[in-house]
């Protein structure tokens, strides 16, 4: 399975560690299938613990990505975009 | 975490100024984990129940962290260790940046005098808007929902990474 981030260690990441030590990974990680590969879209915080743990297998299931769920990238951010070109010029330009 | 979360933590400007005189671009990995950033400031973890009046609460899975929102979407963790803050993480829902989530929690950072810290960047970011969005738009999550199969298949040989280094 291909991981598509990188999870964070953090003080969460802690407690999450020892919560699958005691009790295993409950909720399986998520995985989109393309083109014959794997991708882990959900759980990478939970692959990177059962990795530190030794574990080796772990459960995960096939889930269509949300399409549907996601609106035009214009959308998502121009009414933001707009203003940070204004606000903040020095980023833009870098 | 999901590859369309944006990831931050909160701290508090007050202790970047004591620890590094200035506020720095970036706070590494090390620093970040070497360092108790909410030793002094008990008393907001009251201050970030606010989040109450915006996001619902939903149940954590260990008993020190108070969870509000989604699993997979916005959300928000309070970690706690003896009642006192050890860390306040902060996911963004980049499929979801157009709902009232990012503002409020920009409002509330200000209003707190909180900044975040981008934990893929490593780069600390104002609580404004403008700032945060930039940040969101360079960010592995905006490139996957902006072309999720591109993403995919711009991917070369990503691993799991990360440290462990806490006990």
């Amino acid at each position: 399975m291909q991981p598509t981030d990188t999870a964070s260690v953090n003080a969460s990441f802690s407690k999450l560690v020892e919560s699958i030590r005691l009790n295993g990974i409950e909720e399986p990680l998520h995985y989109v299938e393309d083109a014959g590969v794997k991708y882990l879209v959900n759980g990478h915080h939970r692959l990177l613990a059962a990795y530190h743990l030794g574990i080796r297998e772990v459960p995960a299931l096939e889930v269509r990505l949300p399409y549907e769920g996601y609106r035009d990238i214009a959308s998502l951010t121009e009414q933001y975009v707009s203003r940070s070109r204004f606000l903040s010029p020095l980023k833009w330009m870098r | 975490m999901a590859t369309w979360q944006f990831d931050t933590v909160l701290i508090p400007r007050k202790r970047v100024v004591e620890l590094f005189l200035i506020i720095p671009e970036t706070v590494s990995n090390e620093e970040y984990l070497a360092n108790r950033w909410w030793l002094s400031e008990n008393s907001t973890s009251e201050s970030l129940i606010r989040l109450d009046s915006f996001l619902p609460r939903r149940p954590s899975w260990d008993n020190g962290i108070v969870a509000w929102g989604d699993e997979d979407g916005n959300r928000v963790d309070l970690v706690l260790s003896q009642g006192i803050i050890e860390e306040v993480y902060v996911r963004f829902d980049v499929k979801d940046l157009g709902g009232s989530f990012l503002p409020r929690v920009v409002d509330l950072a200000k209003s707190m005098d909180l900044i975040f810290l981008g934990l893929e960047s490593r780069r600390l970011i104002e609580p404004n808007r403008p700032d945060l969005i930039y940040e969101i738009r360079g960010s592995r999550a905006f490139k996957f929902v902006e072309d999720p199969i591109r993403f995919f298949r711009g991917l070369k040989g990503a691993r799991p990474r990360g440290r462990f280094n806490r006990s």
